[in-house]
This record gives structure tokens, sequence and C-alpha cells, in this order.
């Protein structure tokens, strides 16, 4: 009796035990279909994969690479191309804290700085916070050089302002009132200066002004 | 290739299997003391940024300990995954692993995103028949080199991650070559002094201007060409000029997450043929590796009733290429 016909299989059922009669199917699954109709699907497989990763992806490749759009199949592979970052952005992080003898106190943070050391102690196992400061850094910068106000971006500055409240517990724990974010750009310095030894000037690309201490949010874990 | 053939590369996604559970657990493990501000339900995101709609498994999450439940869950399940392998603890680690992206889709890197996509496309592979426990045993139930309905998904998931790994690099190699300051050979200067990614300062080394030529044009033309070695005999050598680029990248810049992903869509790549000559070069180890990678394989393909359409010959390690591919 020939394997993989359906009599080989029916033997198997009455004969053996489970796992036979499962690959006595599998084997007969794999006869039935040739190698031509299984060449088939598999191209077929394969081409609807290549077709959905391209209908996804394609127009935000083409059109802003920098750009992501949520779908399953995103990704984004610029990886510093074109035209990689060309600032370093910082936020200042300023803290406005209770002092019962007296006024309230202000402290400041360097909170990108704060989060990049953190980052480099832990070299082998970095976490993301950088991206956290960074990547909301990014967002303010965007919408500052688009010539919007950032206030008709209230997911955008809600966000922000829970991040720096975030960190401000780590500062000043429950005795915070409010807080305040400065978002400075300092300008890489381009190949042909690189022998230039003065200090490149900072701008000042966004300030929030003060926004209520938001107490609803996990602690950030690194000042 | 044969898509209807018996399972091809099969060390290779053994390999990739390792290292994209790896780079999970690494993701969860490295995020571990901040996930409750990341991804938690009280976390910085604020509304609709969370996840930006997205489904996911930690919209379920509405509690502190329900989160750390599906967070501990899926650090097990990538774990897992990593040391097993197989089909179902696939699906887990990508359910837990895409779960984690739709809560908040900015902190993944590309790597992130490679390893998020890779999780799905494993689920149609076999990712145990090498490098986990009982992986010999597995191999001898399974009758590897034999052809069924598995092995042609296994075969297309194979097809599809050398597929997404190409696209990796192509369109990372493009868009480099299409920018002024690449063209320039300077692009790496400006990069260096990035402070998110300054974790060894090698603006030195790049002031050099032959030295950020070359390494600007190397890295643009390691991306470009990988797609077009993969068929010829420049394979080895450019997955592993990949591979060491990788490796330096996560040492100057702390990609170690991106690194692991990577050298994952890498070693999918390589053939299992690939595998004795680059982990053993002198003759006896290419022998005893080609042993314990395919000829016990072999041995089963000659003993099994099967057609001759897929029966696998017993031939030496240099022709074993024409049979898989």
């Amino acid at each position: 009796m020939a394997a993989g016909t359906p009599a080989a299989a029916a033997t198997a059922v009455a004969a053996a035990p489970a796992e036979n009669v499962r690959k006595v199917f599998e084997r007969a699954e794999a006869d039935r279909l040739g190698p031509l109709a299984r060449t088939r699907i598999g191209v077929a497989i394969v081409a609807a994969f290549i077709a959905a990763t391209i209908a996804m992806n394609a127009p935000s490749w083409l059109n802003d690479p920098g750009s992501i759009e949520r779908h399953p199949l995103e990704q984004r592979w610029n990886l510093f191309a074109p035209d990689p970052p060309s600032a370093n952005l910082t936020t200042l992080l300023l803290v406005r804290s209770r002092n019962g003898r007296g006024p309230d106190e202000v402290r400041s943070i360097d909170l990108s700085a704060a989060v990049r050391d953190n980052s480099r102690s832990q070299r082998l196992h970095a976490p993301k916070l950088v991206r956290v400061v960074t990547k909301l850094n990014v967002a303010l910068e965007d919408v500052v050089e688009d010539g919007e106000a950032v206030r008709d971006h209230p997911e955008l500055l809600e966000s922000y302002r829970r991040m720096l409240s975030a960190a401000a517990v780590d500062a000043a724990g429950s005795r915070v009132v409010s807080v305040r974010g400065l978002v400075v750009r300092g300008a890489v310095r381009p190949f042909h200066h690189r022998s230039v030894r003065s200090i490149d000037p900072e701008e000042l690309l966004y300030d929030s002004g003060w926004m209520d201490f938001s107490s609803d949010v996990e602690p950030m874990k690194v000042l | 290739m044969r898509l209807a053939g018996p399972e091809f590369h099969l060390y290779g996604v053994a390999v990739a299997r390792v290292l994209v559970g790896a780079a999970g657990v690494h993701h969860y493990l490295s995020n571990y003391a901040h996930r409750a501000f990341m991804f938690g339900p009280r976390s910085y995101l604020a509304g609709a940024r969370a996840g930006d709609g997205i489904p996911g498994l930690y919209d379920l999450t509405t509690g502190p300990i329900a989160f750390d439940v599906a967070y501990h869950a899926g650090l097990l399940a990538a774990f897992a995954f990593a040391v097993f392998g197989g089909r179902a603890l696939a699906l887990a680690h990508a359910v837990f692993f895409w779960s984690l992206h739709a809560r908040n889709p900015a902190l993944f890197d590309g790597g992130d995103a490679f390893g998020r996509i890779a999780a799905v496309i494993m689920i149609l592979a076999v990712t145990n028949a090498y490098l986990s426990p009982g992986a010999r045993r597995q191999r001898r139930e399974r009758h590897v080199g034999q052809v069924r309905w598995t092995s042609l998904l296994h075969n297309c998931a194979v097809v599809m991650l050398i597929i997404q790994i190409a696209i990796v690099y192509i369109s990372a190699g493009l868009f480099k070559a299409m920018d002024p300051l690449w063209q320039a050979g300077t692009a790496l200067h400006r990069i260096a002094q990035l402070e998110d990614y300054r974790f060894v300062d090698w603006v030195g080394v790049v002031s050099n201007p032959a030295a950020v030529t070359i390494a600007s044009y190397a890295t643009v033309a390691l991306e470009l060409a990988f797609p077009f070695a993969l068929a010829t005999r420049l394979r080895r050598p450019v997955i592993v000029s990949l591979a060491t680029m990788h490796a330096v990248l996560a040492v100057l810049m702390g990609l170690v997450g991106f690194a692991l992903h990577m050298w994952a869509g890498l070693a999918v790549c390589l053939r299992d043929t690939d595998w004795p000559r680059l982990l053993d070069t002198d003759k006896e180890g290419v022998a005893r590796l080609s042993a314990s990678v395919d000829l016990d394989l072999h041995a089963e393909a000659l003993t099994d009733p099967l057609p001759e359409l897929v029966r696998v010959p017993l031939v030496d390690v240099g022709t074993v290429d024409e049979r898989h591919e």
C-alpha cells in the first residue's frame, strides 16, 4: 500500500496512536498537492506579503521618509538618512515646589542630560528614556518650525506636561506645584568647521510656560 | 531555493529565533524599571496618543496589577521563545511584543520594527530544529528533509524574512545614497555628534577626512550590495561585514537591541552549509559542524520511503548548497 493514499490513512487511524495519524495525514496532504501546486501557493503567500508591505509603506517612504504611518506593517528604514539630525535637542526642566517656611523654590534640571547619563551608565541595557524625551522634543520642534501654535496640539502638550511632571516627582517629591519645559536646540558642527574651537550658540526653540503639576503619572525614576 | 521542497535555512532560522527572543528579553529588561512610566495605564502618554489606536493586549489592562501581569507574561514569552522556539511560543511572543509596540510605538526603533514583523513571520517557520532542548529528537520525529504542507509554510517564512531584511538594507542604502551629506562622505561626522547616541566619543576618528569618507561610503556600499550579494559568493563576506558593522554601532552608539534584531535578519540569509564555514574554518571543524547540522538530516532522508522528488542525497559539504537552494 503506497504511503499517502487514503487507504493508508484509514489503516493508520485504526491502528496507530494519534501522533502517527497526524503524520500520515500530513504526508498524504503533501503528496496530494503536487510540487507545482505547492510552489504556486508559496509564491502567492510571498507575493501577498510583498504587495502588502509595499502598499502600506510606499506612500510614506516616497513622500516623507521620516514619518510613520500607523498600520500593522509599518516600517521606516531611513536610518540617519536622508539628512541626519542636524541638532541636539535638549529639554531643560524647571520645577516649582512648596517651601513650608517661605516662598516657593524653583529648581532647574537638564532633563536630557540626565536621561543620557542614565543610558550611558547602563551601556548594554540602556532604557528608552532618551527616546521619550527626544521624541517629544522633535515633535515640538516640528510644530514650531511649521509655524503652528503648540496649544493647537493639546495631546502633545499634555504628554509633555506629564513627562515633565514624572521627572519633577523624582526631583522634589510631593511638594511639586508646577513644571515648565524649555526646548533648546544646539546645532552640531559641520564637517568643514571641525577644527573650530569656539562653543556653538544654543537657540531657545520652545518655552511651555508654567504648567500645573500632573499627579496621576508614574515617576520617571531617573533623577 | 525550492519553495515546494524540504525545509531550508533551518539552522539560520534557529539562530534568528534565539536572537529575536533575546532582543525581546533585552527590550523588556532594559525598560523594566521604567515600564509603568513608559507603557503603563498611568504612563506619560496622554489620551489618544497612547497607542495611536492600534489594538493590543495592554488595552485590557486598566490597572497596575493587570499591566504588570501582561508585561511579565511578555517577558516570559520572549525568554521561552528564545530558549525553546516553536510555533506556539512564536505566536505568544508576537502577540505580546506587538501589544507593547501598540501601547507606545514611539519607543520602538528600526530594529524593534524588524523584530516585531519577524516574530509574526516566524509563526510559520520551524524555529526549533536546532539550538533548543530536544532539537535532535524533534528533528527525528519530524523527519526533517521530508516534504509536508508545513514545509511550504516554513520555506515561505524564510523567503519573507529574507525579503524583509533586503527591504531594510536596500531602502536604508537608497535613502543614504540620495542624501548630499552621505554623498559627500561626511554624514558620520554629524551622526557622531548626536548626544543621544554618543556612548563612546568617536568624533575625533571621523574628523579625519579619509576615515569618515571610507566609513560613510563603506556603509552605503554594504547596504546597497546586500540584496545582490545574497545569491553570489559575496554573500558570506557581506553578511559578516554587516554583522560587524552592527556590533561596532552597538558599542559606539548603544544600539544593542538594534544589533540583535539585525543579526537575526542576517542569520536567516545564511544557508545551512554557510554555518560550519563561518563558525569553524579548519577542515575537521567543518566536518564536525556539518555532521551536527546536516548529516543526521541526510541519514533520515535515506531511510525514509519518500518519493524520489524529495529524497536528499548524501553529499559532501561542498555540494549541499545546490540541494538546498
